[in-house]
């Protein structure tokens, strides 16, 4: 099963990387510039010039603030192309970033023999998330402030990969362990009550140490985090259904 | 010979019968082959009809005093000639209506008379002397009418079990011309949760005389047995982390074993005493075995894989070790490599989740829980070492785990929780003779020791 998943996240990258590279060649291959013709013909003097077109996109059409999107236009007909916003004029296809400040809507202009057309863009503007960073209250002690904060990370069964919502609940472990540099944590592997006892006393070594390598990736020092395997031993949970077993299937984080 | 007496000669057979009846359980998806060559129980060529006359007291003046000694010596010798398997055991309602005190008051001609040809007899008295309890035993041979062997066996009169114990063992001995020495002084070491803690504990094989061996309150788990019962090796929390604790079984010393605090488990002493094999993390935060001397000098890792590698057993002739490991991807298997952690192979190609291998005394069998597929019970499985040919031993609705054989190979013990909490159980290895030995808290983890020297051999 790990193999199975770490080789669709192989193969996915490499199209990605794959897509990524056409799509760059692609850009630098430009059709080449039309030959030169020999003997210049005059055009034939046109009755009715035909009406100019534009289309203009954004992509992408909501960002937060201080953050850039990528306007998009095309026109035919034209001798002339405005985007107004500050843009000015621009040639008659191609593509510009911009970052605005607020939410706005941008308009192209594109002039002719036979006319104006106008298209339009609109952009909506967020204000940035502010980052989650927990109110320290000098005042709460450690034990008040670890329960409120620390959280365990679960597993799937018979496994010790950090799975993405034990990576969020071990990140918040990590931030909450940062404001309080005193702390010193004790990681306790448990293992649901199906697989046997022996292995899961080494199954639940191996998620405690998976927990505790992921907390020393995100800075946590190695010294303020131990590591103990119960196995099956101190089940949080004894009801012989799938909610109860994740409950065990975890990395409990304790105070020391 | 009367209708009747057919009947009941066709009866008593059918008594036999299990003797000779090999495992045919098995889920449909398992491949086993037929039981004709795969012998589980190997028995003397002839089938024994044992009769077991009740022991009576040496004076009759006595028999009040001797009474429940009495009747506690009958039914413990019964039952482990029993669970021997050796025997068909002649049902007592069939003996003459005479007790037998003296050779003289054996009349071969009342047996001779039986409904089925008794081949040997066991008779004898108990006395109390002076706090002393002494017991007078015989075996007659019913086919030559002569006396084969008898033994005079003393003891304290809180020693009647072991008294019975003993003459068992030395008619299982003499009667199979030594297949089996007789396991019914032997004792089984298994885990005890009674309470918060779970103690490591040794009782009789059959149950009795449940003993704490651990008094430190935390949990003590997997113990294993040392050469000829010298040490109790088994994981302890005492500490706060799982380490290997190795003991004297002889006077309870601890043997200065190294605590890594870190994950130490499942330690295995060899067959010759001298190295333990153990599950130890390694720096690259899995387990891998290692083997060291019984002090933990000269540590080596055996196995050096970045998967699970656990619950080690010994082959009896130390040169192999069979484990469990994940490194097949997903659960847990039965591998063996060579003692040196060469030769690695897995088993039996099925999937499912195995663990807890034991290796039978013959060498020739590896005995483990396994489940075949995603479910919360395990059964208990046998597989011949080479042809990984499988058998299927329990198959209970409970989950049967962690195997260990008796010193003859004749019979596993187990724990189940089929009945409720894990319990310790005993059978044969054809699933016959089916005892739950343990009632008290929650067991698990049971190890057979290995046989009592034999005093009359000295």
């Amino acid at each position: 099963m790990r193999r199975t998943r770490y080789s669709l996240v192989v193969i996915a990258l490499f199209a990605l990387s794959l897509l990524i590279t056409l799509t760059g060649c692609h850009k630098k291959v430009a059709p080449p510039p039309p030959a030169p013709t020999k003997t210049e013909t005059p055009a034939p003097p046109l009755a009715v010039a035909p009406a100019p077109t534009v289309s203009l996109t954004v992509s992408p059409d909501a960002i937060e603030a201080g953050q850039s999107t990528t306007l998009s236009w095309t026109s035919s007909n034209a001798t002339n192309v405005t985007i107004d916003n500050g843009v000015g004029t621009v040639e008659s296809s191609g593509k510009r970033t911009v970052s605005p400040s607020a939410s706005t809507t941008y308009q192209a202009r594109a002039t002719g023999a036979g006319g104006n057309t106008v298209a339009q863009a609109r952009v909506t503007v967020t204000a940035p998330q502010p980052a989650v960073i927990p109110t320290v209250n000098p005042t709460v002690s450690d034990a008040l402030f670890f329960e409120q904060n620390i959280k365990d990370a679960y597993f799937d069964y018979d496994q010790y990969n950090i799975r993405p919502d034990a990576q969020s609940a071990l990140q918040a472990d990590a931030r909450a362990l940062n404001q309080r540099p005193g702390i010193r944590i004790t990681i306790e592997g448990h293992c649901d009550e199906r697989g046997s006892e022996k292995y899961n006393l080494a199954l639940g070594d191996r998620r405690a140490n998976a927990a505790k390598d992921f907390l020393v990736g995100l800075g946590i020092s190695a010294g303020r985090v131990d590591t103990v395997s119960y196995g099956k031993e101190k089940n949080e949970c004894e009801a012989h259904t799938e909610e109860c077993w994740q409950k065990n299937r975890r990395a409990h984080v304790v105070m020391r | 010979m009367s209708f009747r007496k057919i009947l009941l000669f066709a009866l008593l057979l059918s008594c036999a019968l299990p003797v000779l009846r090999t495992q045919e359980q098995s889920p449909p998806t398992i491949r086993t082959n037929s039981s004709d060559d795969i012998i589980l129980r190997p028995i003397p060529g002839e089938v024994i009809i044992l009769a077991a006359a009740d022991v009576q007291p040496a004076s009759a003046e006595k028999s009040g005093e001797l009474a429940e000694a009495i009747k506690t010596f009958n039914q413990v010798l019964w039952d482990d000639l029993s669970f021997s398997g050796f025997f068909t055991m002649a049902g007592k309602s069939f003996y003459p209506p005479y007790p037998i005190v003296r050779a003289e008051d054996i009349k071969y001609e009342d047996w001779s008379a039986l409904p089925f040809k008794v081949t040997y007899l066991t008779a004898g008295t108990l006395d109390l002397n002076g706090g002393v309890l002494r017991a007078e035993l015989r075996i007659f041979d019913m086919k030559q009418h002569v006396m084969s062997f008898g033994q005079r066996i003393g003891g304290d009169t809180d020693q009647v079990r072991a008294v019975a114990h003993r003459w068992a063992d030395e008619i299982v001995y003499r009667l199979t011309a030594g297949t089996s020495m007789g396991i019914a002084r032997t004792k089984i070491a298994y885990s005890s949760r009674r309470g918060n803690a779970k103690e490591i504990y040794v009782m009789d094989y059959d149950g009795y005389n449940q003993q704490a061996f651990t008094h430190n309150g935390s949990n003590n788990l997997f113990p294993n047995w040392g050469a000829e019962n010298s040490h109790l090796a088994f994981v302890s929390f005492r500490t706060g982390k799982p380490e290997i604790n190795i003991y004297s079984y002889k006077d309870g010393s601890r043997v200065a074993f190294p605590m890594f605090n870190t994950f130490a488990s499942t330690p295995a002493i060899s067959p010759d005493g001298a190295r333990v094999v153990f599950s130890l993390r390694t720096p690259r935060g899995d387990a891998d075995l290692f083997v060291s001397n019984l002090d933990g000098s000269d540590r080596r890792n055996i196995t050096n894989n970045p998967a699970i590698d656990t619950s080690p057993t010994w082959a009896p002739s130390g040169r192999q070790i069979a484990f469990a490991s994940d490194r097949a991807g997903g659960s847990s298997q039965i591998f063996i490599c060579d003692s040196d952690g060469s030769n690695v192979q897995r088993i039996m190609k099925e999937g499912g989740d195995a663990d807890s291998p034991a290796w039978s005394p013959d060498g020739k069998w590896l005995a483990f829980h396994w489940k075949p597929h995603l479910s919360t019970n395990y059964d208990i499985y046998i597989a011949e070492i080479g042809s990984g040919k499988i058998r299927q031993l329990t198959n209970s609705g409970g989950s049967d785990e962690s195997p260990a054989w008796s010193p003859d190979g004749r019979h596993i013990a187990f724990q189940s929780n089929r009945n409720g909490t894990p319990q310790i159980y005993i059978m044969l290895l054809d699933g016959s003779q089916l005892r739950m030995i343990t009632s008290q808290g929650s067991n698990t983890s049971p190890a057979w020791g290995g046989y009592f020297r034999r005093e009359s051999d000295n």
